[in-house]
């Protein structure tokens, strides 16, 4: 009986290897008909055999299996490729270079299909479907927590839809999981993975789906996971979506509306019911075992020798398909990484024995009285040349405090001149011109006993409920600062992946703005104020949080947006 | 008294400015040649040139304006003179009345032009002297509502050309002068006293009105004649400035209450309103939006289906029928009938080719 080996590459995606994994599965199911012998699933080298026969993940498998692990001429002889990449994404570039090299080929999309077909690799199409593998919701009536999620890595492109539509579902819970394009070796707060991404679906109403790069056929893995957990689907327009129906099932919109479509959609419970309803019935009716015993009859004509007659898909005719870009790592070093060596810290009683260099305009008695709780939390804006003047940043955050106790701190330059007519809560401080941007925050962190601290730039304004995100995410957790995504000035997401400081070595992918306990900022010693770290004293607060072993914890969804900064000097 | 519409200078709300010097100059130049004539103004308007020809010796003034309202205006102003509501298309004077006619920017203003021209010359005394001006259209601004064609000088000098002997152009220029005076001695009207000094040459494009002096009679010299008023410029800037200071300040304290909002401070029952309106617009948007996305998605995947339902069918039938007719066609071409009749068609063809 012919053994049908699942492989998938030491340290490969999780993703494919659960993919495999559930049509091994599904390939068990068959039972008896599949006239196979033991399906197995595994990560490494090809298990022995004669009469074996591997499926792998070309792309996946040929390029990170070390040379001594590649299979021998003979199992390519005998190896299916189950390929998942879609033309317009780089790694589809990387399937078209390794899938002719084993004996047949599935491909779970019409328009991956059609490409491999053209370029003379025979290709049959693999159609997915339901999975009891992928259904941990049963079709219950449970409570949804999240309102809206999403799953995918990040991109340039999928960074600036989010930053353009996501004000559309201010009001609501948002989570985005969106880790960067690299290889997961080890478990991620924002890559969720098994169980636990099935039961995160079973917990969400909706999931937005964008497409990466150029691609634009339908995420079928995704959305079929999703609607496996009656979390409804709103995708950005696609191909190859057949059999399910645009406003029954599925709802599609162009990339820039996703998050209004999906936040309209809340609006409305008993449509978005309806289509919970209808994508799950219509999913249960898509069998994968015409698929799987496809696949179970080409590895059977495999053992025994034969060449497989691959059945073309019907040449479905895209008007053209999308280049496959070289993926240029927007995340990737920027080559000025920060020294391994930790600076020298200063402790909490040198930083305040430092001499105060500001005087206040206003008094501090507020500020700096003796008597102020846990829930204290103040608000220091710092200004350095070139950036928006401080009403930008004040006017988003005065309305957040309303209730609490917290005084607003404005500082660095200009900050003087923020005269007017402001309210009793907000302290302007005089800078030393020459202490910068870190001086002039230490000289605030000094003046303030708040147990919290949001840290802003004077380009950050936060979006509605900003601080109330923040502090249930510092005060859920043991985490000595929260942040939350930024939206720049340019239209993308930055500060969008969880805390690590060996990320901060390679890129400065943290902005300033984040609510800190206060007692870690002193702990980290506050800002470097020294002419050599001029702009780099946000990064090194990151770095250094890490460096005493603390950590932060990311809100997952934007919380600031920022303004531009001009170029100092310019004209 | 009349308001200003625009259409008519009217001193009491227009002094001060350019314009009164402007139209002043006008009725000066004309005050130099109406001593001891019988005067027309036509177009009078509220009747203040009038009075200043009355005033400079004329023997007598008439005027003439298509507004009751002005001409009401004007005979309260000038209780001397002649004013009648009328046309200046059908001018209500007998013929060759007047020795001297003026019409001051009023041409422009009527649709029969040509006819308006015989009008002026019709009661115009034999020897008499006709003035007319227009704005040129090449320098003045254009967009005046009231203006229905304004004349370049070319146009003022052939209607007084074709008409009259004896036509002289005088184009009237734009001045800034500023006045050296011992204390207030300087009287309105006439000043030979004055020193006029040129600064600078005149500039090609300043002349925004043309005027036309025409006569059957030999026509008098001309003098270059120049009309100054006191200037409110600085007045009036004055006035606009304290005007943007507090308008700045209450943009000031609004955008400092909007960037800085008390935490009391009640949220305005129109921006509830507005937020309210704003949110249901979203929402009906939203919804449309929605819709139209997915009529837009089936669509789209009815058109580029690679097989849509039936196509298969289509395509078999279609081919079966080509078959069918193929095989017909052949039959047809092999038949006995068709051999026989190749001469009538070949007859036929001839046939069609010569007609």
């Amino acid at each position: 009986m012919t053994t049908l080996h699942f492989v998938s590459p030491p340290g490969g995606s999780t993703f494919m290897h659960e993919l495999l994994s559930v049509i091994a599965g599904e390939v068990r199911a068959l039972g008896p008909r599949a006239g196979l012998g033991e399906v197995t699933v595994s990560q490494g080298a090809f298990p022995p055999g004669d009469e074996a026969v591997y499926v792998v993940e070309p792309h996946e498998f040929f390029l990170k299996t070390g040379a001594a692990e590649q299979p021998t001429p003979d199992q390519l002889a005998r190896t299916i490729a189950i390929c998942v990449e879609h033309p317009g994404a780089a790694s589809f570039g990387q399937t078209v270079a390794t899938a002719g090299r084993v004996a047949a080929r599935m491909d779970i999309s019409d328009d991956s299909a059609f490409a491999l077909n053209e370029l003379g690799m025979p290709t049959e199409r693999f159609h997915l479907g339901y999975s009891t593998q992928w259904d941990v919701w049963g079709g219950s009536d449970s409570e949804r927590t999240h309102d809206v999620l999403f799953l995918g890595t990040i991109d340039p492109r999928r960074s600036r839809n989010i930053a353009l539509d996501i004000g559309a579902v201010d009001e609501s819970s948002v989570l985005l999981a969106m880790p960067p394009h690299e290889p997961m070796f080890k478990p991620r707060p924002d890559f969720f993975t098994g169980k636990e991404k099935l039961q995160l679906l079973a917990d969400s109403k909706v999931i937005v789906n964008l497409h990466r790069e150029r691609c634009r056929s339908f995420e079928w893995v995704r959305a079929l996971e999703a609607m496996s957990n009656g979390c409804v689907v709103v995708s950005e327009h696609s191909t190859d979506f057949a059999p399910l129906t645009p406003g029954r099932d599925v709802l599609f919109g162009s990339s820039r509306s996703l998050f209004t479509l999906a936040g309209t959609l809340l609006r409305c419970p008993e449509r978005l019911a309806e289509v919970r309803a209808a994508s799950y019935e219509t999913i249960r009716s898509m069998s994968m075992v015409e698929s799987t015993e496809r696949l179970a009859a080409l590895a059977t004509e495999l053992a025994q020798g034969i060449r497989p007659h691959i059945r073309r898909p019907p040449a479905s005719s895209p008007s053209s398909l999308p280049p496959s870009p070289s993926y240029g790592l927007l995340y990737a070093s920027t080559g000025d990484s920060l020294s391994e060596e930790v600076p020298e810290l200063r402790g909490d009683s040198e930083l305040f024995a430092l001499p105060l260099v500001a005087s206040r305009t206003a008094p501090a008695s507020k500020a700096a009285g003796p008597d102020r709780g846990a829930d204290s939390l103040d608000v220091l804006i710092c200004r350095a040349p070139g950036w928006p003047d401080l009403g930008w940043s004040l006017s988003s955050v005065l309305p957040q405090l309303a209730g609490m106790d917290s005084v607003v701190h404005l500082c660095g330059d200009g900050a003087a001149d923020e005269a007017g007519d402001l309210p009793e809560n907000v302290i302007v401080h005089a800078s030393d011109h020459d202490a910068g941007p870190g001086g002039a925050r230490n000289q605030v962190l000094r003046a303030s006993d708040a147990a919290q601290i949001l840290v802003l730039n004077s380009t950050d304004a936060l979006l509605p409920h900003a601080v109330e995100r923040l502090r249930h995410a510092l005060d859920e957790s043991d985490a000595g600062a929260a942040y939350g995504m930024v939206i720049t000035a340019d239209g993308f997401l930055t500060s969008a992946h969880p805390y690590e400081q060996e990320r901060l070595g390679r890129t400065d992918y943290l902005a300033a703005a984040a609510l800190w306990r206060r007692s870690t900022l002193a702990e980290s010693g506050g800002w470097c104020d020294g002419a050599g770290w001029r702009g780099q004293e946000v990064r090194d607060l990151w770095w250094r949080l890490g460096a005493r072993g603390g950590s932060a914890t990311l809100v997952p969804r934007p919380l600031v947006r920022q303004a531009c900064v001009q170029a100092v000097g310019a004209e | 008294m009349l308001e200003p519409d625009g259409e008519r200078f009217i001193p009491e709300f227009m002094g001060g400015q350019l314009i009164e010097a402007e139209h002043v100059v006008r009725y000066a130049l004309a005050a130099e040649l109406c001593k001891g004539r019988k005067v027309l103004d036509a177009g009078c308007g509220v009747g203040w040139g009038t009075e200043l020809l009355l005033g400079a010796g004329a023997d007598s003034a008439s005027g003439v304006d298509l507004s009751p309202d002005a001409i009401e205006n004007a005979r309260a102003r000038v209780p001397g003179a002649d004013f009648r509501e009328g046309n200046l298309a059908q001018l209500p004077f007998e013929d060759d009345v007047f020795d001297l006619v003026v019409c001051f920017e009023a041409i422009e203003h009527v649709e029969q032009q040509e006819k308006v021209f015989d009008e002026l010359v019709r009661v115009l005394a034999p020897g008499g002297i006709l003035m007319v001006s227009s704005p040129n259209p090449r320098v003045y601004p254009a967009g005046n509502p009231f203006h229905i064609h304004e004349l370049v000088p070319e146009e003022l000098v052939e209607a007084a050309r074709s008409r009259l002997q004896h036509v002289t152009l005088l184009l009237q220029h734009e001045q800034m002068a500023s006045m050296l005076v011992q204390g207030d001695s300087l009287a309105v009207g006439r000043s030979d006293e004055v020193l006029l000094r040129v600064v600078r040459p005149l500039r090609s494009g300043s002349d925004p009105y043309s005027l036309i002096v025409a006569s059957d009679g030999d026509l008098p010299e001309l003098p270059t004649i120049v009309g100054s008023a006191p200037s409110v410029l600085h007045e009036l800037l004055a006035e606009r400035t304290v005007a943007l200071a507090e308008s700045a300040q209450r943009l000031r304290t609004r955008l400092e209450e909007a960037r800085y909002p008390r935490r009391d401070a009640p949220v305005p029952a129109e921006w509830e309103r507005e937020q309210t309106a704003l949110r249901r617009d979203r929402e009906q948007l939203g919804a449309r939006l929605l819709e139209c996305e997915q009529l837009l998605a089936a669509a789209t995947q009815a058109a580029t289906a690679p097989h849509p339902p039936g196509a298969d069918l289509e395509v078999a039938d279609l081919r079966t029928a080509v078959a069918q007719f193929e095989a017909e066609r052949a039959d047809m071409l092999a038949s006995t009938s068709w051999r026989l009749t190749k001469p009538l068609r070949m007859l036929g063809q001839i046939r069609s080719r010569k007609s």
